[in-house]
């Protein structure tokens, strides 16, 4: 028994390293978290770089990055450079422009989100599905077997996991204080985004406001670990979707939301992500227009 | 897998887990600011721009009927949006408190009662001291 323990315990830290730094899998999720990414910068940092807010060598060059890089990152043409440069260009939004220029709009903690998902995506494979580079290699011929298949190492993968941990385990560890854990913090935002200064005069509200703080620290620490096991995923996965969209209806949280949402992906198995889509994608039958002689059946 | 692959995945791994971890652990455990990393404390610093806010009518007898601020101005709570509906501080209680007087009859005496908010829960601010329509 003695003998079979260090055994054992060598054999689980084995298991927990390849699974961190080791493991290979499908590139699709990347391929999803890439697109996402961009999609997302745009949505939310692109307007303040176009032309007519002003010329400087800072802006011009962030301005390209954004959208010459961020363009070829979303379509995946030249994606290991591009990406790259478009993650570079994410992180001058977030340290030259956010804390150097101290222009608060980029140090959000969706921002940091979205810097931390393109740096971990210019690390990934992630020209390898849904891109031009793909169809090229597809279609040019001659380029070896491998670097056809739709796989690639999964540490980057593992690092998005671990940030959307930490945001709910920090998250959590913060609320860990008197003023939180009686629900009074809870009171000053619903009065503050919601109900205004006439503390409301229901008799439960005291509780109501306790019993939400308490569970708010709960989802959240649970959320940080049970997201990793795998047997507890789906539940997990759906607790998360219903409190980040209920924090998306109440509080001003912008886009922090669809980037948590991005962020999940990292916790469900690639390959399970890659079956998934050969699913949904799965020919049917003939797929013909319809006749027009033809009368339809009903 | 080579060594050198093998080495420069795990170096990359560990580092950039420090730089998502890293941040949070500086501010929340050993309370110093790493400005290189997000430290997750979320909406710690909102919401401390409201007060919970209390008007009521004082009789020559010193009883105190709570008056209902948007009954009598003949809004409806609703109509407005949230942040008409939050005071914020202490002077602005006092400036609500004096609106609502011209909704009032003459000669009523009006009293503010406001405690606002801070990190470890409510701070009374205004206790009803003296009359806001008399000025």
């Amino acid at each position: 028994m003695s003998a079979t323990a260090p055994n054992l315990d060598r054999s689980r830290a084995s298991k927990l390293w390849t699974w961190l730094v080791d493991a290979e899998g499908s590139t699709r999720t990347y391929a999803l978290l890439r697109v996402g990414t961009v999609c997302l910068c745009w949505a939310e940092w692109a307007e303040a770089f176009i032309g007519t807010h002003g010329y400087s060598t800072d802006r011009l060059l962030t301005a390209m990055g954004l959208q010459l890089c961020g363009f070829l990152t979303l379509i995946g043409l030249y994606t290991r450079v591009a990406s790259a440069l478009f993650a570079l260009t994410t992180l001058a939004l977030y340290y030259y422009w956010g804390h150097y220029k101290g222009v608060e709009a980029y140090i959000h903690h969706h921002s940091w989100l979205m810097v931390a998902f393109s740096v971990f995506v210019a690390l990934a494979p992630a020209g390898r599905s849904y891109s031009v580079d793909r169809w090229l290699a597809l279609h040019r011929g001659g380029t070896p077997r491998e670097k056809l298949a739709e796989r690639g190492p999964l540490w980057p993968l593992r690092l998005v996991a671990f940030q959307i941990s930490a945001v709910y385990f920090w998250g959590a560890y913060d609320k860990l204080q008197p003023g939180f854990l009686s629900g009074v913090r809870m009171q000053h935002h619903f009065m503050r985004f919601f109900w205004g200064s006439d503390y409301p005069q229901w008799s439960g509200f005291p509780l109501l406001a306790q019993v939400a703080a308490i569970g708010t620290i709960l989802v959240e620490f649970g959320l940080a670990f049970l997201l990793f096991v795998p047997r507890l995923q789906l539940p997990c996965i759906i607790v998360a979707v219903l409190f980040h969209w209920g924090l998306y209806e109440t509080l001003p949280v912008g886009p922090f939301t669809l980037s948590v949402y991005l962020g999940l992906l990292a916790f469900v198995d690639p390959n399970v992500v890659h079956r998934i889509i050969d699913t949904l994608g799965a020919p049917v039958g003939p797929s013909q227009p319809s006749q027009p002689n033809q009368p339809n059946e009903r | 897998m080579p060594l050198a692959r093998t080495i420069t995945r795990t170096f990359l791994f560990f580092s950039l887990l420090l730089w998502t971890w890293g941040g949070p652990f500086a501010k929340q455990v050993l309370h110093r600011r790493w400005p290189y990393a997000q430290q997750w404390v979320m909406f710690s610093g909102a919401s401390l721009d409201v007060c919970a806010v209390r008007f009521t009518e004082r009789a020559e007898d010193g009883t105190e009927t709570p008056v209902d601020r948007w009954e009598a101005a003949g809004k409806d709570r609703w109509d407005v949006t949230h942040t008409q509906r939050v005071i914020p501080d202490a002077d602005a209680a006092t400036a609500a408190g004096r609106r609502l007087c011209k909704s009032l009859p003459r000669g009523t005496d009006l009293r503010v009662y406001a405690r606002c908010a801070t990190r470890t829960g409510w701070s009374r601010v205004l206790k009803g001291e003296s009359n806001v329509c008399s000025k």
